[in-house]
């Protein structure tokens, strides 16, 4: 079967998420689709498998017009998705995972589910991509790879003619990547139809078929296998104009002789192991690792979340020993949460009150009105807030225009140390380079910001000094003056 | 939250039914009190009388003072299941000082609830036991107090200072309705101008945010249990002097009482939205629900039934299921 999305647009708000992007899938290739965080890849995928409707535009499925309303519509029409994120629920075994919604296919006599049938059924799927996983197998003995290869096995049991593969989020190892291509190649013998995203450029040019790129929700073009090199790809992709653009530009940084905080020896079992790290005045430190390496921990320490159970901190000359993130805002420590709705915003508040929210304005015990009314009417304009006015509720807002109101409360407590943990996280690129912009003026300011971020480029664009962590170890500091790449970070993670 | 571009469309999305639903959700309590007093009035002629509204007044004035501190409880997400009993055990209070003290046997009686309620706040807030689980501990300990004190005998109220100034009327209006008048402004300015307040709708709309964010999230549960404890003294007092007495059963069942007018008056269980005028107007509605159908000579039984019915009609209008997701 044959997937065509001509012309598509869609677009957030004022966001223009894609732009006149064509998209052609044919059955037994591979088609990536590649560009950079927020350039459209996982909006596109989700159009083609109903999961939000398109502005404009159209698609055909062998010839015949297809508008799937509901990804279940879009199943129904063969096209299936693997989410970016991974879906697979801890608490089921193998089988289940894959057979979920379908239980009652499997059930016997008094509805009694027959395993064996099941698993027999799970594992022939398995095998038919050469996964190297056996049903029998506990989950918890799945790496990352072979979760996301679970998944594939998942979306394949609905028999699907088209698959769509997104990998866009996942820092897969290489040994954990092999698995999940071996999977896809195989795909291929299915005559299925799959689009794939990732970011692992050097595998895709072996994988694909063919490669479009997209840029900024542009279209750039679309190429057969071989006819670009990596690094053509990667110009395109980036666009060295516009990609370095959204950061700042370089700066002439030299940190002061007295790091402003410092940490010895800071550990959480299981978490971190002796963590020494300084951090000074008006510096931007980023902070990269995998996800469980140990850079989520460290911030939930330095805001007060988590107790360490051994090892030192110093504001200054003072000890910073915080028992509850109250203490550490009360120190000069504000913290960016990586979830803006679970942990940032309270999505009934409006914009005013989650604005004010760390630093309520008082007098004796009232709210100083006209002081917030005057904070907030400083923030706003200062942030770029999209919002019809400051009392309207969060819910209103957009992801990016949200997420500059958590910012936006962390300001307005005026801090001498900023927590930032992946502060573009689903932000498009408009607002994200606000967000840098605003890191940046803050950090001008005087102000120290520690940034954990999944997003290498983000990283490498907007730090100063860059500590690695692995396994809840720093495993790499690269100082101002060292201006490492994307491979050189990755290698320090893993 | 997914991580990707569809975010804001989701979003706006949402906003726009909550809108559309928020608008119901904001004049239910109106629409409700508005149609029970038309259909009481056109059922008898009575019940719209200054008499009659006077009496309603009398007998909301402590379902409303007990109302009002669990709006604070309820927004923030917890529940207090204990006020009957506090209630009772304050009433006893008052009751035993106001052979000496007279009208200042308020004080005590205020200071007992505010302990109850106190002690509640801690074992919830500082213990981390549920407040469903720790009010529901405390609602047969409290009982249990009252009648280990009294062993099941009334306590009888001869002071007339006292039932003059909290059981009296004033040119035919009951002292009750005025100090829950003023109760009641207190509340509204608390709840909607100081910092307390807005930590009350921090917490219950979100409480992880609320921590992260450096709220003392502790401290607000426990003064809101404090202070609920206080008002239920004051209610207590107003009970005591009103059935010149304090009884061991008095107060059982205020807790669905209070709860109900709550829940009518638009704030859901689920914390984090809810207003103090809306919890008024509940109360109210309760109250009136009871004088009107007492009026047109309903078999109380049935009352049950019907209190039950308008309660759980209540729920299914303002509950916010977007929010909650899954319905336990």
């Amino acid at each position: 079967m044959r997937l065509q999305a001509l012309q598509i647009h869609k677009s957030f708000g004022a966001t223009k998420a894609l732009v006149d992007v064509s998209f052609i899938l044919e059955p037994g290739k591979v088609h990536a689709l590649v560009g950079e965080n927020g350039a459209g890849k996982s909006t596109l995928f989700k159009i083609c498998a109903g999961a939000i409707p398109m502005d404009q535009g159209e698609m055909t499925i062998s010839g015949k017009p297809y508008a799937p309303k509901s990804m279940q519509e879009a199943q129904a029409a063969g096209v299936a998705l693997v989410f970016q994120e991974i879906t697979i629920n801890p608490s089921l075994d193998i089988s289940e995972n894959i057979f979920i919604d379908r239980m009652q296919k499997y059930a016997g006599p008094l509805g009694i589910t027959r395993w064996k049938k099941l698993r027999q059924e799970a594992q022939r799927i398995l095998d038919s991509i050469d996964a190297g996983i056996s049903v029998d197998e506990p989950l918890s003995s799945l790496d990352l790879g072979r979760l996301k290869v679970l998944e594939v096995a998942r979306a394949l049991s609905y028999e699907p003619q088209v698959l769509l593969l997104d990998e866009s989020t996942a820092y897969l190892s290489t040994r954990e990547i092999e698995t999940l291509f071996r999977a896809v190649d195989s795909l291929r013998n299915h005559d299925i139809a799959v689009g794939y995203i990732s970011h692992h450029l050097d595998e895709i040019e072996k994988l694909a078929d063919e490669i479009t790129i997209l840029k900024d929700g542009r279209w750039v073009g679309n190429y057969e296998r071989g006819q670009l090199s990596n690094d053509e790809i990667e110009n395109l992709m980036v666009g060295r104009e516009i990609g370095k653009h959204i950061y700042p530009p370089t700066r002439q940084y030299a940190p002061e002789q007295e790091p402003i905080l410092t940490l010895n020896a800071v550990a959480v079992p299981g978490q971190l192991y002796g963590i020494d790290l300084n951090l000074y005045r008006g510096e931007v430190l980023g902070i990269g690792g995998l996800q469980g390496g140990g850079g989520e921990a460290l911030l939930s320490v330095l805001n007060g979340d988590v107790a360490p159970q051994s090892g030192t901190m110093r504001l200054g000359n003072r000890e910073y020993r915080p028992r509850r993130p109250f203490d550490a805002w009360g120190a000069g420590i504000a913290y960016l949460p990586g979830e803006r709705t679970r942990e940032g915003l309270i999505m009934e508040f409006s914009v005013r009150e989650n604005l004010t929210m760390a630093a309520i304005p008082r007098k004796g015990p009232m709210i100083d009105q006209a002081e917030e009314k005057r904070m907030v009417a400083e923030l706003m304009p200062s942030l770029l807030i999209k919002a019809e006015s400051p009392n309207v509720p969060c819910t209103a807002l957009s992801g990016g225009n949200l997420q500059k109101v958590v910012l936006g409360k962390c300001i307005a407590a005026k801090p001498d140390i900023l927590l930032l943990n992946n502060p573009t996280r689903g932000v498009d690129v408009g607002a994200r380079m606000h967000i840098y912009d605003m890191i940046r003026r803050l950090a001008e300011q005087g102000v120290s910001v520690i940034m954990l971020s999944e997003d290498l480029p983000e990283l490498i664009g907007n730090s100063d000094r860059i500590a690695i962590l692995r396994r809840g170890k720093v495993s790499k500091i690269f100082d101002h003056d060292e201006f490492p790449s994307e491979e050189e970070i990755i290698s320090y993670m893993i | 939250m997914t991580k990707d571009a569809a975010t804001p469309d989701v979003v706006s999305e949402q906003s726009e039914g909550r809108k559309r639903r928020f608008s119901l959700k904001a004049y239910f309590p109106i629409i409700l009190f508005v149609a029970l007093c038309a259909v009481f009035a056109a059922m008898s002629p009575r019940f719209l009388t200054f008499n009659n509204a006077m009496i309603v007044l009398q007998q909301a004035a402590v379902l409303l003072t007990v109302s009002l501190g669990m709006t604070f409880v309820i927004i923030a997400g917890s529940i207090d299941l204990s006020v009957g009993s506090i209630v009772a055990l304050t009433a006893l209070a008052a009751a035993i000082f106001a052979k000496d003290l007279g009208v200042l046997a308020v004080l005590p009686a205020a200071l007992i609830g505010t302990i109850a309620g106190l002690v509640n706040g801690l074992i919830f807030a500082k213990g981390k036991v549920p407040s469903f689980m720790v009010t529901l501990g405390t609602l047969v300990a409290y009982r249990g107090l009252v009648l280990y004190f009294t062993r099941g005998a009334p306590v009888e109220i001869t002071n007339m200072p006292f039932l003059q100034t909290f059981a009296g009327r004033t040119d035919g209006i009951p002292h009750a309705a005025i100090i829950v008048l003023l109760i009641a402004i207190a509340v509204y300015i608390i709840f909607n101008y100081t910092v307390f307040g807005r930590e009350v709708r921090a917490v219950g709309g979100g409480e992880r945010v609320s921590i992260l964010t450096g709220l003392k999230v502790d401290r607000v549960k426990l003064l809101n249990f404090t202070m609920l404890g206080l008002l239920c003294g004051l209610a207590g007092t107003l009970q005591s002097a009103r059935v010149y007495a304090a009884t061991a059963q008095l107060g059982e069942g205020l807790e669905l009482d209070v709860i109900a007018s709550v829940v009518v008056g638009g704030t859901p269980l689920t914390g984090g939205v809810g207003s103090v005028q809306g919890t008024i107007l509940g109360a109210f509605i309760i109250t009136i629900l009871s004088n009107g159908m007492n009026m047109m000579g309903v078999d109380p039984y049935i009352q049950n039934i019907v209190k039950g019915v308008v309660l759980i009609g209540a729920v299914f209008v303002t509950i916010d299921r977007k929010k909650i997701g899954i319905i336990k």
